[in-house]
């Protein structure tokens, strides 16, 4: 009877331990869904700025549970408002001022993200998706719970007073 | 007894197989999501000629003086009660879709003298000094804008709200020594307000 119920326990034990790792066999950084490079801010709004002006989508981009070895992408979406086509800039930017609890990125952020196509040349009245990556190396350190960077967008035309357009990313640590 | 405990058995794998994963997974997966928003803004004109140095003969950028970008004379302060918006010679056509920040960058001169942006608002030798102002604001609340990391000129701009704005300038202290032109690309940066 005793022997009975040892292997009852021993085989609940294995067979919990195989369920266990078969499922979860490393940690997988995860890639959100592509669907928002299909320019999904655009068609659920409805109220677009005129065709005719320089504009930027999103204005925020919230990334939380974020961990060394992670990896997310969102793309920031250009429109060339001029008549002409015209080169513009786009680049991490180390933030001016942040928002609330976030802090200040540390100097390595800025080798973090990745712009998929930094100097794209707009048709006129073009729109666009540039492709934003961030991926935190494994080996990183964690500098704060809570931080944020920009991504700039400038058109290269403009004159000497200019202006410039960023979206913000927020990033909240797992 | 033993058909009893091989049921058990069963019955206890059954349930522990898909179990013991949700138990294990206390990873939280990385979220990203953005709010459908635009950002547009334009600005006019473009340029700033201070004490219209480059239009008008006879006209120079003295050291150690204050200019402002006032359409009623580039030594003539806004007033400080709240610049009005004929006092401002910028406009801002905001379109955006959402509340918006303005912050406004003078980074140091190139050319000429190069003088640098103090970062502190008054000007010392070889140092220019530097704010914004916008249309409404009292003196009090006019922002150093600096080389990089001012703080926003004007917070909470309403989504397609217009505004009018300017720059204050105050030369280097000490006299000028190239006796060539400089320059310096202002820029005025729309985020998503806070």
């Amino acid at each position: 009877m005793k022997r009975i119920l040892f292997v009852v326990i021993g085989v609940v034990l294995v067979l919990g331990l195989m369920a266990g790792c078969a499922t979860y066999p490393e940690e997988v950084p995860l890639v959100p869904p592509t669907s928002a490079f299909t320019n999904g801010a655009i068609q659920d709004t409805g109220n677009q700025p005129p065709d005719d002006m320089n504009w930027i989508s999103p204005g925020k981009v919230n990334v939380t549970y974020f961990r060394p070895g992670a990896r997310v992408e969102y793309p920031v979406t250009v429109h060339n408002g001029n008549d002409t086509a015209c080169s513009f800039a786009v680049n991490y930017r180390y933030p001016d001022h942040v928002d609330g609890d976030f802090t200040k990125p540390d100097i390595k952020v800025q080798d973090w993200v990745i712009v998929a196509d930094m100097t794209p040349l707009l048709a006129p009245r073009e729109t666009r998706d540039i492709l934003i990556t961030l991926e935190m190396p494994e080996d990183a350190g964690m500098f704060a719970p809570q931080w944020e960077f920009w991504v700039s967008v400038m058109d290269m035309s403009q004159g000497q007073v200019k202006t410039e357009l960023c979206v913000r990313w927020l990033i909240t640590m797992r | 007894m033993r058909k009893l405990l091989v049921a058990i058995v069963l019955a206890l794998a059954l349930i522990i197989v898909p179990v013991v994963p949700a138990l294990a997974d206390t990873e939280q997966e990385v979220t990203v999501t953005a709010v459908p928003a635009f950002i547009a803004i334009s600005n006019a004109p473009a340029t700033w000629d201070i004490n219209d140095v480059a239009e008008a003969t006879g006209k120079a950028i003295a050291p150690d003086t204050l200019y402002y970008s006032n359409p009623e004379g580039d030594t003539t302060i806004p007033t400080v009660g709240g610049a009005v918006d004929g006092e401002c010679r910028f406009t801002i056509t905001n379109t955006s879709t959402v509340i918006i920040d303005l912050t406004v960058l003078f980074p140091d001169h190139t050319g000429g003298d190069a003088s640098t942006n103090s970062e502190t608002g008054a000007n010392g030798a070889t140092e220019f000094g530097a704010y914004s102002y916008f249309s409404g604001q009292i003196q009090g609340a006019w922002v150093v804008a600096k080389d990089t990391g001012s703080a926003a000129g004007l917070e909470d701009l309403a989504a397609t709200t217009n505004i009018k704005w300017g720059l204050i300038y105050e030369s280097q202290s000490d006299a000028w020594t190239s006796g060539t032109p400089m320059t310096s690309t202002v820029t005025i940066t729309a985020t998503a307000a806070s």
